[in-house]
């Protein structure tokens, strides 16, 4: 379960990495393109759709890096059981929001998906970013899971 | 209960869950998501909760965002911020506190080519830290000097801050850009008069490092050649019109990449720990 979770957690940071290189050359390309005036079409709501997928893939690596940006100055203050339980509550609120996140990105990609909603320029459909975000988030889940049952292993993997 | 009221106890139990070390993002999603669930049935809030996640995530002007970031994090790999705290280092490395000052003048013009605080402070932490704990400069001052230095990073232009506010309150980005400038150089120079002043009290917080020739010094300018380059390539860019600041973290990012690499500073391995 772990190793898997890991895997993807890898794959996902490779994919995230890539929409940012793809978003830097495609808005590049597109600037440079414009003095020629030959602007690339749709490179608004393609960026739009990369940066999505670069937040949604990031997420499940920042979560198990603990990169989340969280206010730590009072905690410190408490002593070591009481910061453990803070750390549990973390952990169970973002489990309680991530799971109604995955949930309901994918209804709402269903929805999506059946009515036939595309972007404006490229009528690219919207649906499958949504689907992404919605797995991602249910990677997130995973990992606050594992981390929830298994707190030394976990945080060493 | 009024809105009012539902909205004043969200904000209360919105600190107690942040004091808590609740993730700021996960506190803020769950108090507006509840708060919803109050004031209109939870049946609205949870389709609110897919479309909003969706919309924010895909909004084109925060994308900027992770670009001036990784357009930072290309530039610390790449050896600018050494480069930077060198030069600073030639010119006042040898007065009082000189090691300190020359932080904060490193810290200055990486924030010329980085948008954001934390980055630059922890940048400047690598760089700078061991090099005054050598000189047996007081941790105080120096860790201070880091600090308060990387806040820097976001005053000047670009600043990721900047563009999440002009975002929001739908100012222009640009003219907040520039009125970063002369406030981000004031705070500078009144850094590096209190550093001054607390090494001229107390000169055992940061004994002077060594002299260095003024060969030395101009030959140390080179190496702020690149940051000027990339500061004029986007900010110049940017004022010039050329394109929008959502664009020029993408630019930013891209011309810093070429920079890297025509200077022979960048390997794929450099990129890919830039990247990830």
């Amino acid at each position: 379960m772990i190793k898997i979770t890991r895997l993807l957690i890898e794959i996902m940071n490779y994919l995230a990495a890539a929409s940012v290189v793809a978003m830097m050359l495609l808005t590049s390309a597109d600037v440079l393109l414009r003095f020629f005036k030959h602007p690339i079409l749709g490179t608004y709501e393609l960026v739009g759709l990369f940066g999505a997928l670069t937040i949604a893939f990031a997420l499940p690596a920042t979560t198990l890096s603990k990169g989340h940006v969280a206010v730590d100055f009072m905690v410190e203050k408490l002593p070591t059981a009481a910061q453990k339980l803070c750390g549990v509550i973390a952990n169970l609120l973002g489990l309680a929001l991530f799971s109604l996140i995955a949930w309901q990105t994918f209804v709402y990609a269903n929805i999506l998906r059946s009515s036939g909603e595309v972007t404006l320029s490229l009528e690219m459909p919207f649906y499958p970013v949504v689907y992404a975000i919605s797995v991602a988030s249910l990677l997130v889940c995973i990992v606050l899971f594992l981390e929830l049952v298994t707190v030394p292993k976990v945080s060493s993997i | 209960m009024s809105p009012c009221v539902i909205g004043l106890i969200g904000l209360a139990i919105l600190i107690l869950l942040l004091f808590a070390r609740i993730p700021v993002g996960f506190a803020m999603a769950i108090v507006g998501f509840a708060g919803f669930v109050k004031l209109v049935n939870l049946d609205a809030a949870m389709s609110l909760l897919a479309r909003d996640v969706f919309s924010t995530l895909s909004s084109y002007g925060l994308t900027v965002i992770p670009l001036f970031i990784f357009m930072g994090q290309v530039s610390f790999h790449a050896g600018i911020s050494r480069r930077l705290y060198d030069t600073a280092y030639a010119f006042i490395g040898h007065r009082p506190g000189g090691l300190a000052m020359a932080t904060v003048g490193a810290c200055t013009a990486f924030g010329a080519i980085c948008g954001s605080s934390p980055a630059t402070a922890a940048t400047m932490a690598t760089v700078a830290l061991p090099e005054m704990k050598r000189y047996n400069y007081s941790m105080e001052l120096a860790t201070g000097a880091v600090a308060s230095g990387g806040s820097l990073g976001m005053l000047i232009p670009p600043s990721v801050v900047f563009i999440v506010y002009g975002i929001m309150t739908e100012q222009s980005i640009g003219k907040l850009f520039m009125a970063g400038i002369l406030p981000g150089l004031l705070i500078a120079s009144l850094f590096c008069l209190a550093i001054t002043l607390s090494c001229r009290r107390n000169p055992a917080l940061g004994p002077p490092g060594p002299k260095t020739s003024w060969q030395g010094r101009i030959q140390s300018l080179k190496g702020t050649g690149e940051t000027l380059l990339l500061f004029i390539l986007v900010m110049g860019g940017l004022f010039a019109g050329l394109f929008t600041p959502t664009e020029a973290g993408a630019i930013g990012a891209f011309c810093s990449i070429i920079i890297a690499v025509i200077g022979g500073n960048l390997s794929f391995a450099k990129l890919k720990l830039s990247l990830f």
